[in-house]
C-alpha cells in the first residue's frame, strides 16, 4: 500500500494544461460555484497529482477543485501526491476517484475507457470494471466505448450535455468519419430522447439510400434548416421535433398525408372532450375504435348523443371510407 | 450452382439416387455422423449465408415430408401443401426470407424417393384436392440437373388425379421433365419479378426472358402453368414495368396454358433488414415504405399496395379475364379493392385454386 502524502505545492507548478487524465466535462459554471463553497468553507478533499519532474505536477484527480483555486487566486493548495507511480496507475486512479464519488455520465464513462484504453485492453478493462468503474462493464459495451471515444469533437461533449446517447455514438462509430461529423453537428443541433435518435440516425440513412444522396450533404443541408424556437432563442427539444417530423414527412410521404388527412377529418368532427376516436395502427387494420369517458349521468348522455350524430356527418363517413 | 463442399450423412444407405447426386456435382463428399459438423463449419464462417450456399449437406427428412403451408395470422392464406425436399437456395435474392428464416442456413438436400412416395401415397389417400409445392424452403428445381428426384415426382404425380405438384423456381432447369408423360398433374411455375429487380436483386437466377422462353417450353410440352409475382418490389416506375413483365407472360404463353398467378408485395420479418444490409449493401429494398403488419411482418403501407395491385389486376382482366388471381397473405380490404370480392369464408381461397386445378389439370372434380 502506497502511503499517500499531502502536502501545499504552488498552483503555478500544477500543469492544469496537460488534461491527460481528465474524466470528468470541463464546467466554468460549476468551477465557479465551487470556488464560492471553497472560500467560505476550505477544500475537504484535496486534488490528486503526480510529479512530473523539474518540482512541476499534473493533475491525476481535482480538476475542478484546481481551477477554482485558479479562480480564487490562491498561490499554493493542499495536494495528495503519490510517489512511484507507474502511469497506468495513475490512469486507473483517476477513473476510481471519479467513479467511487459518482455515477460516470456517458461522456466521462467514455473519457475514463479511452484513458484506460492506451494501457490495456477491453477484456482487461472489463476483469477490472468493478475496481475501476464501481460496477461491472462487459468487454463488448468496453469495446463500444472506446470506438466512441475514437468519434471526432464534439462527440463527447454531445454524450456530457444528454444531446447524444451511447446508443447513437454506438451506431456512428461505423460511419464514414465526414458522415459521423455531419451527424454530430446535427446531433448538437437539437434535442431529442435516445430512441428518436436513433430514429433520426436511421431515416437519413434510408432517405439518402433511396434518394441516391451523400449521408453528409443531407445532414448539413438539414442542420441550416433545423428551426429556432417561438422564443427567439433556439429551443433544442422543439428543434428536435420539427427535424423528426420533417424526416418522417420525407421517408414515410403516403403514411404521412394519410395520417394527416385522416386526422383532419377527426378534428372536422369537432368531438366534444371525454370522446375519442382511435385510427387502425398505420391504416393497416381497418378497425376504429370509439372511447368515451365521462363522471356522471348527464355527460354519458351527452357524449352518447354526439357520437349518435356521428352517423350523418360526411368527415366521418370520408375518414371510414378512406 | 457451384458447390465447394459435399458432406453426407453417415446414416444414409448408398443408393441410385445418391449415388446418381454425388456423380453429378463431381466432389467426393466427407461422411459425418450428423449435421453438427456442417452447421459448425457454416456458423464458423464470417458471412454464413453466402457461405452456406456452396456447402451441401444431403441428408433425410427427419420431419414430416408432407405438412401444411404455416400461412400467417390476420390474412388470407391459400392452404398450400407442402413437400419438404430440401432447405436453402443456391442462388442469391436479396430479399430471401431464407436468409434470416434458418439458423444457420443449411443446403440440404433430403434424399430418399422411398420416403418421397410414402408421405405422398397417404396424400393421395385422402379425399380431397391437394395443391403440393416444394418451393416454400428452397427452390424447387435448384437440383434439377443434378437430381433423380424432379422427374421421379412428376412421374409419381402422373399416377393419380387427386393433387397437383407445383415446381416453382427461379431457374430453367427442366430439360430432365420435358419428355415426362406428366398428364397435367404437375404444374411448372415461375417466380417473376422486372428485369431490374432481377438484374439488381436476384443474384444467380435466370433473365426475365430465359424463364418466359423456358415456360413456352414446357407449355408446348404440355405442362400447364403457374406464375408468382412476389415479392413485388415497388420503385418509381415500377408500375409501368410490373405492366409490361405481365404483358410478356401472354406474349409467350396463353392464358389457357395458365393454372393461376399469384401477387404479393414484399414483406419481411422485421430481422431480415439487418441482413439485406449487411449483404447487399447497394440494395434499397429495406427502404420502402413499410409499416408493421398485423402479422408482424414489415408490410408496404396499404394504399400503395393496393393501388400497384389494382394495375396489375386491370392488365389480367383486360387480357385473361378468366384466369385465378389471387393474392398470397392480403386481407379483406386489399382482395375487395383490387378484385371488387373476398373469400371470406375460411377455405374459400383454397377451394377456388383446387377448382382451377381441377379445371386446368383434370384432378377428380368429384372431390371438390
Amino acid at each position: 500500500m502506497q502511503a499517500i502524502q499531502v502536502s501545499n505545492i504552488l498552483v503555478s507548478a500544477i500543469n492544469l494544461a496537460d488534461t491527460g487524465f481528465r474524466i470528468s466535462r470541463a464546467d466554468d459554471h460549476q468551477v465557479s460555484a465551487l470556488a464560492a463553497s471553497m472560500a467560505a468553507n476550505g477544500m475537504a478533499v484535496p486534488p490528486l497529482v503526480a510529479a512530473a519532474g523539474n518540482d512541476t505536477y499534473v493533475v491525476v484527480s481535482g480538476f475542478k477543485r484546481l481551477e477554482a483555486a485558479v479562480l480564487l487566486g490562491w498561490e499554493t493548495i493542499p495536494c495528495r501526491t503519490m510517489g512511484g507511480k507507474k502511469e497506468k496507475e495513475l490512469a486507473g486512479l483517476a477513473v476510481a476517484e471519479n467513479a467511487f464519488q459518482r455515477e460516470l455520465g456517458p461522456g466521462e464513462q467514455v473519457r475514463a475507457v479511452g484513458l484506460l484504453a492506451r494501457y490495456m485492453d477491453a477484456k482487461q478493462i472489463s476483469k477490472n470494471a468493478e475496481a475501476l468503474f464501481n460496477t461491472r462493464l462487459n468487454a463488448g459495451y468496453i469495446q463500444s466505448l472506446v470506438r466512441i471515444n475514437a468519434l471526432p469533437d464534439p462527440a463527447k461533449a454531445l454524450l456530457d450535455n444528454g444531446l447524444m446517447s451511447v446508443k447513437a455514438g454506438k451506431s456512428l462509430v461505423a460511419c464514414a468519419p465526414e458522415e459521423a461529423a455531419a451527424f454530430l453537428d446535427l446531433f448538437g443541433a437539437v434535442k431529442v430522447s435516445s430512441s428518436k435518435q436513433m430514429e433520426i440516425i436511421t431515416w437519413i440513412r434510408e432517405i439518402c439510400a433511396r434518394e441516391k444522396g451523400a449521408v453528409a450533404d443531407f445532414c448539413r443541408d438539414i442542420v441550416f434548416s433545423v428551426p429556432s424556437g417561438d422564443k427567439g432563442h433556439k429551443d433544442l427539444s422543439a428543434a428536435g421535433n420539427l427535424l423528426r417530423a420533417s424526416l418522417y414527412r420525407r421517408r414515410y410521404p403516403a403514411l404521412d398525408h394519410a395520417k394527416k388527412q385522416a386526422m383532419d377529418h377527426v378534428q372536422a368532427l369537432k368531438l366534444p372532450k371525454g370522446v375519442r376516436i382511435t385510427l387502425p395502427e398505420n391504416f393497416e387494420s381497418m378497425v376504429y375504435s370509439l372511447s368515451l369517458s365521462f363522471t356522471n349521468y348527464e355527460e354519458f348522455q351527452g357524449r352518447i348523443d354526439a357520437v349518435a350524430k356521428l352517423s350523418g356527418a360526411d368527415d366521418f363517413n370520408v375518414l371510414l371510407k378512406r | 450452382m457451384k458447390i465447394d463442399r459435399l458432406f453426407l450423412d453417415a446414416g444414409l444407405d448408398r443408393d441410385h439416387e445418391i449415388d446418381y447426386l454425388i456423380g453429378k456435382i463431381g466432389l467426393d463428399p466427407e461422411v459425418v455422423p450428423d449435421s453438427k459438423p456442417v452447421y459448425d463449419l457454416i456458423n464458423g464462417s464470417n458471412d454464413p449465408v453466402s457461405f452456406a450456399k456452396k456447402i451441401l449437406y444431403i441428408t433425410r427428412n427427419r420431419g414430416a415430408v408432407v405438412r401444411e403451408c404455416p400461412g400467417t395470422s390476420h390474412y388470407t392464406c391459400c392452404d398450400y401443401t407442402i413437400l419438404h425436399t430440401g432447405t436453402f437456395c443456391t442462388m442469391d435474392c436479396s430479399y430471401c426470407i431464407l436468409q434470416a428464416y434458418f439458423h444457420p442456413p443449411v443446403l440440404q438436400y433430403f434424399a430418399g424417393l422411398d420416403l418421397l412416395s410414402q408421405g405422398l401415397e397417404h396424400a393421395f389417400s385422402q379425399n380431397k384436392i391437394l395443391r403440393i409445392g416444394t418451393g416454400e424452403y428452397t427452390d424447387s428445381l435448384i437440383w434439377e440437373p443434378v437430381s433423380l428426384s424432379p422427374r421421379f415426382l412428376v412421374e409419381k404425380f402422373s399416377q393419380q388425379d387427386r393433387a397437383v405438384l407445383e415446381l416453382k423456381t427461379k431457374t430453367v432447369n427442366v430439360d430432365s421433365l420435358l419428355d415426362l408423360e406428366h398428364r397435367g398433374k404437375t404444374i411448372l411455375s415461375w417466380s417473376l419479378n422486372t428485369p431490374e429487380i432481377i438484374r439488381n436483386e436476384e443474384r444467380g437466377t435466370a433473365a426475365l426472358a430465359a424463364r418466359l422462353e423456358t415456360a413456352k417450353k414446357a407449355a408446348a410440352n404440355g405442362y400447364k402453368l403457374a406464375f408468382h409475382f412476389d415479392p413485388i418490389v415497388l420503385y418509381e416506375g415500377c408500375e409501368t414495368e410490373y405492366e409490361k413483365v405481365v404483358r410478356s407472360i401472354f406474349s409467350h404463353v396463353s392464358p389457357e396454358d395458365i393454372v393461376w398467378i399469384s401477387i404479393g408485395t414484399f414483406r419481411f420479418m422485421p430481422q431480415l433488414k439487418s441482413v439485406v444490409e449487411k449483404r447487399f449493401p447497394d440494395s434499397t429494398i429495406p427502404y420502402g415504405e413499410f409499416i408493421l403488419g398485423l402479422d408482424n411482418k414489415m408490410r408496404y403501407f396499404k394504399p400503395l399496395r393496393i393501388a400497384l395491385y389494382s394495375r396489375l389486376a386491370k392488365v389480367f382482366k383486360e387480357i385473361a379475364p378468366d384466369l385465378m388471381v389471387y393474392f398470397c397473405m392480403e386481407d379483406q380490404e386489399v382482395w375487395e379493392k383490387t378484385f371488387g370480392y373476398f373469400p371470406e369464408k375460411e377455405g374459400q381461397l383454397g377451394h377456388l385454386l383446387d377448382k382451377a386445378a381441377a379445371d386446368r389439370c383434370g384432378l377428380d372434380r368429384s372431390l371438390l
